[in-house]
């Protein structure tokens, strides 16, 4: 039979929301006269009738949007805050992955503070000692462990706060978002360490919105939204439910946005305007409208257009950006030699990829038309639009940016 | 309960830890150092009875032993409660952060006093020598007195901790408050200045019953009264009992709260 590590019964938080943040004695004595018993102005449930089991050596994932409870879940677990309902029961020593530099003493010596800091996750002075040189090789601070944390660098400070609780040695580790600490090759280390950890057997439960880090560690994921479990299993299942949740989100918002486009010309529209560009669609495999595209099918996106005046051989061109910026690719009819002859009236120019290589996530895309020598902006629209790719069962792929086709080759060196 | 007390105990090298950073932390960086702790109650003990003996002209027999004896339990208590009262809301990121016993804070204030407290018997007894008083067989009774002060000082201190997660402005009230009590316990003035038929009123006073106790032992060398005695000790528990109860009952929004 398999333990669970934690069993999370059936828990329900509430926070409550005050109308003063500050809460002093002077608003507790004027509600007692005028009769009221306290300042309370709402109450909202960030957490709702939560049922999760999570085995021994298993490491899981918890994501969802910002505000859906995740964060709120993890200290639950981790006994900071107190569920309204339910229970959470536990099995082992648990430790939060967390940066505790703030609870320094900027007086004391790293080395110091390291042993203060270690307690407070609750460890013995013996464990502290077996682990102290791992924590001071790994903060990279050996020549400084005897100097006042005062004297270090704020990068310093969180080094050695996050290297004391990343060595230490629970049966339960709990990580939230801490991976966003410290330089990259900082960041390398501790998905090594948790990557460590994970082979030892421990249980893992992890929050981040770094959806591609969630993949590569979890074994199990869970999705929350609006503080209910939604989903949970695999992670690539739950991830793409996670990005169907955002997608209907941005979609709205997108719609929102494009009404107010057509009337007003903003920042990232310029050209001018002999030919306009009226709206941009994209279309899936079987030719249906949408914004929700899947790896390796086929993806086309139309440039519907307006010529209020006879222009011969237009430029158009596109481009498509990743979420975080990166121009992916940037195409244009001139340098395909492709004629899109005189354009007068209305009319589309498509684009069309027949096996979609972009891999799951959210892109921009830009569209222009130039005159014929792709000099002068007849209208150009930068960044205007958004589409989501989903992942799609037959692709394989899991990491990076785009799905490269690929084959590969195995040849034995051997003798006969 | 008995739960509660071994997950306290589970964390006990972190309230040694805690302890020993206050005192580090105090002591760094002044050429004196510990010395601070000896030499403070002794300079204490020549400006009070100058101002009080030479310059007011008390008519109070052995006046700075009088004086000590009450005063060094007042400073025990007064600061303790003073800096145990912020010492959840000083420690909001790690509150927030990582879970430990919030009761831990306040305890490792309190000890820190009281450690300090225990610092000026090494003054102290030898002082009482100066003054012709041999310390004898009572004086082992001080141990008991201790205790349940130290009970009565941890559960005051827990109950305004927690109060002051909620109400800021608790740690204000407490500096009146403590100006107040200070002047209606008997600690540099002498009961007998109360008239025999109002003396029993000072005993509203929780903390005039520790006052009585201590210079019973240390003044005049004698165990003190039965119901003196059961005082301490009633007090001690219950108030002890009082904030614990509160405490727990407050702590679980601390991280909410604070």
């Amino acid at each position: 039979m398999k333990m669970n590590a934690i069993e999370i019964k059936n828990i329900s938080k509430k926070f409550k929301v005050y109308r003063n943040k500050e809460s002093n004695l002077k608003y507790l004595f004027l509600n007692l006269l005028k009769g009221k018993r306290s300042k309370l102005l709402s109450e909202f449930w960030a957490l709702k009738n939560i049922d999760i089991n999570i085995e021994k050596g298993q490491t899981v994932g918890i994501i969802g949007r910002n505000g859906s409870g995740k964060s709120t879940l993890l200290k639950l677990i981790s006994k900071i805050l107190y569920p309204d309902e339910g229970a959470i029961e536990t099995l082992g020593k648990i430790s939060t992955l967390i940066e505790l530099g703030s609870g320094f003493h900027p007086d004391l010596t790293g080395r110091e503070n390291v042993y203060i800091n270690a307690s407070i996750l609750g460890f013995s002075r013996a464990e502290v000692n077996e682990k102290f040189k791992d924590i001071v090789e790994f903060s990279g601070l050996e020549e400084f462990i005897d100097n006042p944390v005062k004297t270090y660098s704020s990068g310093m400070y969180v080094r050695l706060g996050f290297s004391v609780a990343i060595n230490i040695n629970p049966d339960i580790l709990l990580v939230d978002e801490v991976l966003a600490v410290g330089d990259e090759v900082f960041q390398k280390k501790c998905i090594e360490k948790i990557n460590d950890f994970k082979k030892e057997g421990k249980t893992i439960v992890f929050v981040s919105h770094d959806l591609r880090t969630v993949e590569q560690l979890c074994d199990w994921v869970f999705l929350l939204h609006n503080g209910q479990l939604v989903k949970e299993g695999k992670p690539m299942a739950v991830i793409s439910e996670y990005h169907r949740l955002l997608i209907g989100r941005s979609e709205f918002l997108l719609k929102e946005k494009e009404g107010a486009f057509d009337l007003i010309d903003n920042k990232n529209r310029w050209g001018s305007r002999e030919v306009e560009i009226k709206k941009v669609i994209f279309l899936d495999e079987s030719g249906e409208e949408t914004t929700i595209l899947k790896t390796g099918k086929t993806f086309r996106a139309q440039i519907h257009y307006q010529a209020h005046q006879e222009v011969d051989n237009p430029m158009f061109g596109i481009a498509i950006y990743s979420d975080n910026a990166v121009h992916i690719t940037g195409p244009n009819t001139r340098f395909d030699k492709f004629k899109t002859g005189v354009v007068k009236g209305k009319g589309y120019v498509e684009y069309k990829i027949p096996s979609l290589p972009l891999m799951p996530g959210k892109y921009f895309f830009s569209a222009a038309v130039y005159d014929s020598a792709g000099i002068n902006p007849l209208d150009h629209w930068e960044l205007n639009w958004k589409f989501h790719v989903v992942e799609d069962e037959n692709v394989t792929d899991r990491f990076g940016l785009i799905s490269i086709p690929r084959k590969w080759k195995h040849k034995h060196a051997s003798s006969n | 309960m008995i739960k509660k007390v071994k997950g306290i105990w589970e964390f006990k090298y972190l309230i040694y830890n805690l302890v020993l950073r206050d005192l580090k932390v105090k002591y760094k960086g002044s050429t004196l150092g510990f010395l601070w702790s000896l030499l403070n109650p002794l300079l204490m003990l020549v400006v009070y009875t100058v101002a009080f003996k030479f310059v007011i002209k008390l008519k109070v027999p052995n006046f700075p032993v009088f004086l000590f004896s009450a005063l060094m339990p007042w400073s025990f208590l007064s600061s303790a409660l003073s800096m145990g009262a912020i010492s959840i809301t000083d420690n909001s990121n790690l509150v927030k952060k990582v879970y430990f016993p919030r009761e831990v804070l306040p305890l490792s204030v309190v000890l820190v006093n009281l450690f300090h407290f225990l610092l000026t018997f090494v003054v102290l007894i030898p002082a009482l020598v100066f003054f012709d008083i041999y310390p004898g067989f009572p004086f082992l009774f001080l141990v008991v007195i201790i205790f349940f002060q130290t009970l009565f000082v941890l559960g005051l201190t827990l109950i305004f901790a927690a109060l002051n997660v909620y109400y800021r402005d608790i740690k204000h009230f407490l500096e009146v408050l403590m100006q107040l009590w200070f002047w209606v316990t008997p600690i540099i003035w002498p009961l007998s200045l109360i008239s025999e038929q109002f003396r029993n009123w000072a005993y509203i006073n929780p903390f005039t019953p520790f006052v009585t106790a201590y210079r019973d032992v240390i003044l005049r060398n004698n165990m003190p009264g039965i119901l003196n005695i059961a005082a301490v000790i009633s007090l001690g528990i219950l108030v002890f009992l009082l904030g614990t109860v509160i405490f727990q009952k407050k702590q679980r929004r601390f991280a909410e709260e604070i």
